[in-house]
Formats: C-alpha cells, structure tokens, sequence
C-alpha cells in the first residue's frame, strides 16, 4: 500500500502548481472521472468517431485551468481507459451546448448560472455531468467526488433517473446517492 | 436537498465483466490511496474527531506570517502569554495561563517540550518557510498517537517531513527588517528509489527591546531588551520501512525583564539549545498487523546568564556591583516504545501500545555573588537553583485506541491508557469523540476527555528563591473536558464552524502567596468559537473567527474569582487576495480583549488591544523561482501588552509596537 501511495503522490506532483482547488480534490478527480466514465455503457455512443469525448467544461476566463486539467488527463492515459478510447478537451459552457458528441462533461469551478445550464443539457443529451464543487449536486448536477471520512462518489439519484444513464453497476456498489 | 445513503445492495453486486474489473478495481484503489493521503496529510479535518485547526505555510506566507509562534495566534481560541524571561507559552481557552505546559508542541512526531519547564519557547520563532504546515488541536487528547495533549496539541510537519503533495524539491530564503531583524536559511529534499533525505537550516536574529519605557519592580525605568540569535538544522532520513529524524535547535534570547523582576544588564543572555533524534521502523507482521518500534533521545539544556537585582541591598546584604547569576541546567529525555496498529477487523481501525520515557537533570550549575566580598563563587552543591540530583523521572503510557466507522454517517474514536511516573501519581485517561454527518455539508462532533499535565521539574525542584520555590509534592493537573463541534460545509472549499467547550479543571498548578507551586482549586471554563474558513472565491484564502472564553477560579477555600490573564474576546480575521497572477495582498487583523487579573491583584484589567498587518508580496503562489514580499507589522503602532504577576511591573509587559521587513525566497 505504501507503494501505491508514492507511486500515486508522484503522479499528482507534476500538477500541483499554483492551483486555487485544492490539489488532492483535483488530482483524485483527474484520475478517477475517466474510470467513471468508462463505466457508462452509453459512452461511445455519443461520437462516430469510435473514440469518447471527455469535455472538461469551464466558463469565463478559467480556460487555462480547464486545459490543464484535460492536458492532464490525456497525459496520464494516453488515449485509453480500459477499453474505451477517449480525448480530454477543453470545452466552453456556451460551446458545449451546440455540441452533440461530448460523451462525458467534467465541470471545474464555475459560477452556478452556468452550472444550471449545463445540468439541464446533461439530462436532456444523456450526458453524465461530474463537478469539481459537490455542491452542485443541488443545481441538478449527476455526480461529484468528495473526499471526507474516506472519498465518497456522490450521485444524484433523481438526475440518474431522469437522464436515463446507464452506467454499469459497479459503480453503484461503491456511490451514495443523494436525492 | 434531502439525503439518503445508498446501502450497498447484493442485487446490485451483479457479476463484472472481464473488462470493467480493472477499471472497478482501480476505481476503488484511486478512491482507497486518496483516503489514506488525505488522513495522514489531514487534507480532511472537518471529519476528523477533534476541533482541529490546519495551518499551511503557503496561506501563511500571504497573510505575512513570519513564526511558528505569530502563526498560534490565528487559532481560535488561542492567546499569547510570556514571563519575565520572554518564555512565551501560548495559552489554549484560558488553560492556566500562568503555567507552562498546558500545550504539547510536536515536530514531525517529535514532543519538543523540555522538561525543565515543559515548554517550548525555543521552538516559536521556527520561521515559516520551513514547515509545511501546523496542526492545531484544541482541547485534551491523543491526536498524535502516544502523545497526551493537555489543552492543547500543536503538530507541525517541516518540510523534513514526509510530504507526497509538496511540489518544489527545496527553498532557500532571507529576510530582514526592522529592529536588526535578519535570517537566511533554507531545505532541500533528494530522494532515490528507496531512500529520501531532506535537510534544513537557518539563522536568525533581532535586536527587539519593548517598544515603550518599563519601570520594573524596584521602580528602575528603561527598556527591557527583547532580542533573540537562533539557529539550528535538522535531517530526516528514510529507508524503506526505517526513518531517522534529528533536530538541533539554539536559541538565546535577552534576559529581557530579569528573573527577579528587576530590568537586567543590557548583555543579560538566557539560552536554551536542543537537540533530538528519533528512530522508528515499521514492520509489517501480518496483512493487516503492523508493529511500530520507535526509539529517541533528546538532550537540552537552560542557561541564565545576567545581572539579576541591580546595585543595591537586599535581605540585608548590600551588593555593589549588583547581583549576579550564572545559572544552568542540563536535562536528557530517553524514550522507547512499541505500538500495534491492525485493521483486521471490518470497520475498527485498532492500535494499541506503550512508549517509557526517562527525564532526568544530568548536569547544574549555579555560580552567583551571593557574598559580594567573594565575588562569583560556586554554589552549585552548597546551595543549586534546582534539587538537580532529584529531578528524575520515569514515565510509563499505555494505551489502546480504536477508530471505528460505524456507518457511513456516523464514526466513533476511543481512546484509553493508563500514564504510570515515578515523582507523581499514575493516572488512567481516556477521550471518546463521536461525528456524526447527517448530510454531505453538516458534521457534528460530540467530545469527551479526561487528561492529565505533570509537573515540570521546575515546579517540583526548584530551590526556595525570590523568582519562585518547587514543591516535590505536587500532583498532575487534571481536565475533564466537553465539547461540541458543528460544521457546515459552505461550499468545497468553504467551512463555517460552531465550538462550545466546557473545561473542569482541578488541582491546578500555581504560585502561591511565598511564591511556592501548589495544586491550587479547581477553575471551570467554558465557551464558544465561530469560524470562517477556506476560500470565498478561487483568488483568496480567508480565516476568520470570534472566540469567547468565560472561566472561574475557585481556591481551596471556595472562593470564587474570574480566571486572571484570559481575554474573553478573541477575534482573528486573516485574509489573502490574488491582485493579480503575481501580486498578492494579504494581512491579518487581531483583538484580543481586556484580560483581569487575580483578585487580590489591585491593578485594572489588562486593556484589550488590536494589531492590523499588511503584506504585500510578489509570486507568492510560485512553487518554482523567486519570491518577494514586504509586510508591515502592527500599522497602528499598538503597544502589545501580556500580563505581569502583581509587584513586578506594574505596567505589565510590552512586548511588541510596530515593525516592518521584507523577505525573499527561491524555490526549486
């Protein structure tokens, strides 16, 4: 266990510079919001391309931090996760609601205007929406992870309903959700 | 929004397929190793069992934090006190303020306490730029394993530490101000693929006197000198399983307001050096059984060195050139122990073990004019400071603990042990803590906790003499503590905190009226602190907080008095704001109200006072290249006061006005 924890605090290091998130939070977020999102059964089915689009979705002027995050992503799985082929990119609120092959979004710190307008299109394109700030669960957002007693996968139990997501049930072995 | 947890249901633990194992499986590990970062780096303290405080010296560095010490006093709850040798104690909610102890200072797993006085003054100006971050824990227990806090812990990690989240491989830095102030120093860390070393070093000083005119207790006026030379290094190595720790630490400070309360010669020194090493290996013995071996030395010394009592008769005697001491004591710490940690059992996180510690005084000097015909003679058998050849002590602590997950809303932490020593009754103490988060933002915490704080060996051994007199029959001070936290959760990285304490103390540890230390009645404290902490928006870092402290004094005769030396305001607001990508401001505004004194002391309370610091700095947020930064201490130029014992100086002691410096760094 020792291992596996310098193994993964070196894999956090090369992205904890000057950052306003708290590092752990994000980085714990860069490595598992791609494994969650290769739990969605319906994740290729966004694209035609054969290749899952994670968008790492930002508003106002935090498109650096966004593009780090992504650039982050990428470098850290080269493409795949499992199976899945997948690209992490850098997405704008506004650009994000005219597209339709984003197969999975991750939200960084964003002002809850945007926030109320991404959930909504999430719901309605079947796209899991995951959030830096787990307090957007109550703006209607369908997942965050918080790290407490122990790090805890939040799912918003009405949204999942709502959304019609599919992920495969292992993911709800280990979630709590909230409604 | 309502809230609901998901028991994990069989019907849901549907079989995997071939490709979704790995990925759940190292779902799971991701979400296990961030756990386990987050404890041991106490990344998630609001869901920790304790009323605890994390200060990291990044934020530090932005308020203009220079100190360990000028960092205690952002805690809630926590005031300044000092002596008339400038011993600075920090004081816990008005946890005996007249007595050293009260808290246990740690430095990377190590209790720096001497046990001369059982404190830690020496170690308060550790600069900033060396730790990582401080640990603050209010209220009695073992945060640290096998570490007994009395009102209070302090954890601090430096960088020689074991730290996985810090960027930069080391910093080198200086500073230099007002007063004389100037320091340089700086840590590195190297590593290989079994091994890790990290060193620090630094140098400071200033030449500080009290910012206003003091008449002492023999009506003489002047400045008291407050200054300070302190330097000091320290290494951690680690392989593999085994780490071995040591710290040197020199610290002189000015005799400041002389040991007998009168205003010493200007060259008046008191010096006290340190230094420790540590040891532990950790062998794992089963899957889930591991045994910790740890063994330490510690070895200080304190040296008074001045003219204590000015030209003049006393008892009779006339001294024409003054009264002159030269006092030292040298004490070693031995300590070994031996813990149990397994996790065999679902949901219970056990340990369990017992560490002896051996404290004794292994060298004095008392050399003083006593018979001024004589000049400085040696008296260090015919009539020593200290009964040095009886302040022995051997003590003994076992304990078992238990942290138990008893849903995934609801923890449980116990802990019990017996502390066995050979000058003092044995004592069994024990603290249960239970949280409770009824919702992902509402965490409430129920507290209990029953501890002990020996006597040092100062209070039980020193000689009959003006400054004060030991009384080997002293007994520990005791706390039965209660206390309730509620903690909302504002946003990620937003928390908004409620404390209620309520502290019986018994068998307290003070002066009496021949100045001889006696467990003196019992006081009983109690109150509240609000706090605001985290960031409002991603640009700024913020502390704030309200502490009320209400405590009461009761003697052995059943009188009732307010508890002296104790503001019951405390406000502290911190606050940093990113101008820009390079500029930072930052400062810190600090009330601390009016303080009263025992009843038969005629003087008025001690007024309350606030100090406002700005700090402006450049790349303050860099973790690689150079930094700047210039802060203004105490703009308003307020004459900071601590209070002084009836008959010593009236005017209490003035301890700090207004000072300024800059300080840059280099991080790589």
């Amino acid at each position: 266990m020792e291992i596996l924890i310098r193994l993964f605090a070196v894999l956090m290091i090369g992205f904890l510079a000057a950052r306003a998130e708290d590092p752990l939070l994000l980085n714990t977020h860069i490595r598992m919001i791609p494994k969650i999102m290769a739990l969605d059964t319906q994740a290729l089915s966004h694209s035609s391309s054969g290749k899952a689009i994670l968008g790492v979705v930002y508003d106002d002027n935090r498109k650096n931090s966004a593009k780090k995050v992504a650039d982050e992503i990428n470098a850290d799985y080269d493409g795949n996760i499992g199976t899945l082929p997948f690209v992490a990119i850098a997405i704008s609120v506004d650009e994000l609601m005219l597209r339709h092959d984003i197969a999975f979004v991750y939200l960084v710190e964003m002002r809850n205007s945007s926030v109320r307008r991404v959930a909504p299109w999430g719901i309605l394109n079947s796209v899991p929406a995951f959030s830096y700030n787990s307090e957007n669960l109550d703006l209607g957002i369908l997942g965050a992870i918080a790290i407490e007693r122990s790090t805890v996968i939040y799912l918003n139990k009405n949204v999942l309903k709502e959304g019609k997501f599919r992920f495969n049930d292992t993911l709800f072995q280990i979630a709590r959700f909230v409604e | 929004m309502k809230y609901t947890i998901c028991t994990v249901s069989l019907s849901l633990a549907l079989s995997l397929s071939a490709s979704d194992t790995p990925i759940f499986t190292s779902l799971n590990d991701d979400m296990a190793q961030t756990a386990l970062l987050a404890t041991q780096t106490n990344q998630n303290i609001d869901y920790q069992p304790f009323i605890l405080s994390i200060l990291h010296s990044d934020d530090l560095s932005k308020f203009g934090v220079r100190t360990l010490g000028e960092a205690l006093t952002l805690v809630p709850g926590i005031d300044m006190a000092t002596n008339t040798m400038n011993n600075r104690t920090p004081i816990f909610r008005g946890s005996n303020p007249t007595a050293y102890g009260q808290s246990t200072l740690v430095i990377d797993g190590f209790v720096v306490n001497d046990s001369i006085f059982s404190n830690y003054n020496a170690y308060l100006d550790l600069p900033i730029e060396l730790i990582d971050r401080i640990e603050v824990v209010r209220g009695s227990g073992s945060f640290i394993e096998g570490v007994n806090g009395y009102a209070g812990t302090i954890n601090v990690i430096t960088h020689a530490g074991s730290d996985p989240l810090r960027v930069e491989n080391g910093t080198l830095f200086a500073s230099g101000g007002s007063e004389g102030a100037m320091g340089v120093g700086g840590w590195s860390r190297y590593k290989g693929e079994k091994w890790k070393l990290s060193l620090d070093a630094f140098s400071q000083r200033h030449d500080r006197q009290t910012p206003v005119l003091v008449t002492d207790a023999l009506g003489q006026s002047g400045y008291a000198k407050l200054g300070m030379k302190h330097s000091g290094f320290g290494i951690a190595y680690e392989y593999g399983q085994f780490e071995l720790r040591g710290r040197y630490n020199d610290y002189k400070n000015d005799s400041a307001f002389g040991n007998l309360n009168a205003l010493p010669n200007p060259e008046g020194t008191f010096e006290s050096p340190s230094w420790h090493i540590q040891s532990k290996y950790t062998l794992p013995l089963a899957r889930d059984l591991n045994l910790i071996l740890k063994a330490s030395i510690m070895e200080g010394s304190m040296k008074s060195d001045s003219r204590a009592l000015p030209i003049g008769t006393y008892a009779g005697v006339t001294y024409s050139d003054g009264y002159w001491a030269s006092l030292m004591v040298k004490n070693r710490r031995t300590s070994g122990g031996a813990a149990f940690h397994y996790d065999g059992v679902e949901l219970h996180h056990l340990s369990a073990g017992i560490e002896s510690t051996w404290d004794e005084a292994v060298d004095m000097e008392t050399f003083a004019n006593k018979i001024p015909s004589l000049g400085m003679q040696d008296y260090s058998i015919t009539s020593p400071f200290i009964y040095a050849d009886k302040a022995k002590r051997q003590s003994t602590n076992l304990y078992l603990s238990d942290n138990i997950t008893i849903n995934d809303k609801t923890a449980l932490a116990l802990t019990l042990g017996m502390m066995k020593t050979s000058d003092s009754e044995s004592h069994a103490y024990g603290r249960a803590a239970l949280v409770y988060q009824p919702t992902r933002s509402d965490i409430f915490k129920l507290m209990a906790a029953d501890g002990v704080r020996y006597p040092s060996f100062q209070e039980m051994y020193a000689t009959p003499s003006r400054y004060a007199t030991g009384n080997p029959n002293l007994t520990y001070e005791h706390v039965r503590s209660l206390e309730a936290q509620y903690l909302r959760k504002l946003g990620t990285n937003l928390t908004a905190g409620m404390n209620l304490f309520y502290l019986a103390n018994s068998q307290q540890i003070v002066r009496d009226a021949t100045n001889t230390f006696q467990n003196y009645g019992e006081n009983i404290i109690q109150g509240g602190e609000a706090e605001l902490r985290g960031k409002l928006t991603s640009e700024d870092t913020l502390l704030l907080s309200y502490s009320y402290i209400y405590g009461e004094v009761k003697d052995n005769y059943g009188n009732v008095s307010s508890i002296p030396y104790t503001a019951s305001h405390l406000i502290k607001a911190a606050y940093a704001y990113d101008l820009t990508e390079n500029w930072t401001l930052g400062g810190i505004w600090n009330y601390v109200g009016s303080k009263k004194r025992y009843a038969s002391d005629t003087r008025d309370s001690l007024a309350a006072y606030n100090t406002l610091d700005i700090a402006l700095g450049w790349d303050m947020n860099t973790h690689k290249g150079w930094y700047a930064q210039g802060v203004v201490k105490n703009i308003a130029d307020t004459t900071v006061r601590y209070p002084s014992p009836a008959s010593t100086y009236p005017d209490d002691y003035p301890v700090a006005g207004r000072s300024f410096w800059i300080r840059t760094g280099w991080k790589f």
